[in-house]
């Protein structure tokens, strides 16, 4: 019985990590809180630089383990893009406020692709229709009767990520400046 | 040959080409002509009138009437993506509004393109270039008009279809869209909602056209979570008309 017993946890624990975590890494020391309101219970303290599991989220706030402990953090004091992550599987993150796991089908969905684009022709007809589409005075009415905010703007920084996608454009911008090169030159020569 | 090389370099390094504003919406109108005759309209009339009219809202609280003519619509193509064009002509496609759970999202994902215009982004990408073949043009026919010029930017118009914008402008239009739709009134949640959404959407359509022309949605979460600010932490609370979106799928 025991030896069953055995042989069943090693297969449970090995389909578990057949799953995959969906991981991050906590950017800055946080309480861990009991459910996602600012106002909740502190359960546990998370060192920064922490690699958890994020299992939901809800608005902006998630739900994540620690080593053995549960609970919730910002959103928006995680890192997800790390050249460490090992499993893309965060799809059940994208639950919104509702939490109710609404997954989009949109497998082999596929939209315009670059030939398309390349071979498409002007419509003027399109045109002329997109830009006769009216508004509503009624929806209008009703966006004015959301609750506006004043805000103060948000400062961007520049961002230098490091990926495979920012190599693949470092590549595009020599080979544009390579063919400038080539067109001034021309120019130089031609004169 | 000297003064001419130097004439090159000189010609070639300061800002020789600025498109007047009615130039920029004959851009924009003509990179719209494009997009749509790859695909067009989508047939339902009250969709597109929805979308235009929250597009023409944001835009008036974006306080952007001048001098752009907002107009937005819906493309009949079941993939993910959105296009901005120059004068302030907006085109999601079909397959964008139906991944959209709530108004607040659509109203995120039409501030961030909104942000696109005002920042003449296009524009910009497209006075770089023409810096080089206005120069050619200078030196072959000493004469350069924008009239040359227009009707003979399609292929350009295509590539930056394909290639996309600067990394940094769209992370750019993400806090700008952010911070616009709170702005109007919509959820600070919303902004993560759609871009965890794209983050789901890719791991099953990784060869998306969206996806090569736009930063992976797991850093654009990461460049929104750096910025937001305290103040938005208490605005996650949806609009009052969140789910009106539903009457239109």
């Amino acid at each position: 019985m025991y030896r069953l017993s055995l042989l069943a946890s090693l297969i449970l624990v090995s389909s578990l990590s057949a799953q995959g975590q969906n991981s991050a890494i906590l950017l800055t020391e946080s309480p861990l809180l009991n459910g996602p309101k600012q106002n909740s219970q502190v359960v546990g303290l998370v060192p920064q630089q922490s690699q958890v599991d994020v299992k939901m989220r809800k608005g902006l706030w998630a739900n994540i383990e620690f080593e053995g402990a549960d609970g919730w953090v910002k959103v928006t004091s995680l890192r997800f893009s790390s050249s460490n992550q090992t499993s893309t599987n965060l799809s059940n993150l994208n639950t919104g406020r509702s939490g109710a796991g609404n997954g989009v089908a949109v497998t082999g969905v596929r939209g315009l692709d670059a030939e398309e684009i390349s071979l498409a022709e002007p419509s003027q007809s399109e045109l002329e229709s997109f830009l006769s589409t009216n508004i509503s005075a009624d929806l209008m009415a009703s966006f004015e009767t959301n609750e506006r905010v004043e805000l103060n703007p948000i400062q961007f920084q520049s961002q230098n990520f490091e990926t495979s996608q920012s190599r693949s454009e470092e590549k595009k911008d020599l080979d544009k400046i390579s063919r400038k090169d080539r067109q001034r030159r021309q120019i130089e020569d031609d004169f | 040959m000297i003064f001419k090389t130097l004439q090159v370099f000189i010609l070639a390094t300061v800002p020789i080409f600025c498109f007047s504003q009615e130039s920029e919406k004959e851009i924009g109108r003509n990179i719209v002509s494009l997009y749509l005759g790859a695909a067009k309209l989508h047939e339902n009339k009250e969709l597109q009138i929805y979308v235009n009219s929250l597009g023409a809202y944001l835009a008036r609280v974006a306080d952007a009437s001048e001098p752009y003519d907002w107009q937005f619509g819906v493309m009949s193509d079941d993939g993910i993506n959105a296009f901005a064009a120059p004068g302030g002509y907006i085109l999601i496609t079909k397959g964008l509004f139906d991944l959209l759970e709530t108004e607040d999202e659509l109203a995120f994902v039409l501030s961030h393109e909104i942000n696109h215009v005002i920042k003449r982004h296009h524009i910009q990408v497209i006075e770089n270039q023409e810096r080089m073949a206005g120069v050619i043009l200078e030196m072959q026919e000493n004469l350069i008009t924008e009239n040359t010029l227009l009707p003979n930017m399609n292929s350009l118009f295509k590539d930056l279809a394909l290639k996309g914008l600067d990394k940094n402008a769209e992370y750019e239009s993400d806090l700008a869209g952010l911070e616009l739709s709170v702005k109007a009134g919509y959820s600070s949640s919303a902004a993560f909602d759609v871009l965890f959404r794209f983050l789901g959407a890719q791991e099953s359509i990784t060869e998306e056209l969206f996806f090569k022309t736009h930063p992976a949605p797991s850093e654009r979460i990461d460049v929104l979570s750096q910025h937001i600010t305290v103040e938005y932490e208490p605005l996650e609370g949806y609009s009052n008309n969140s789910k009106r979106i539903l009457d239109y799928k």
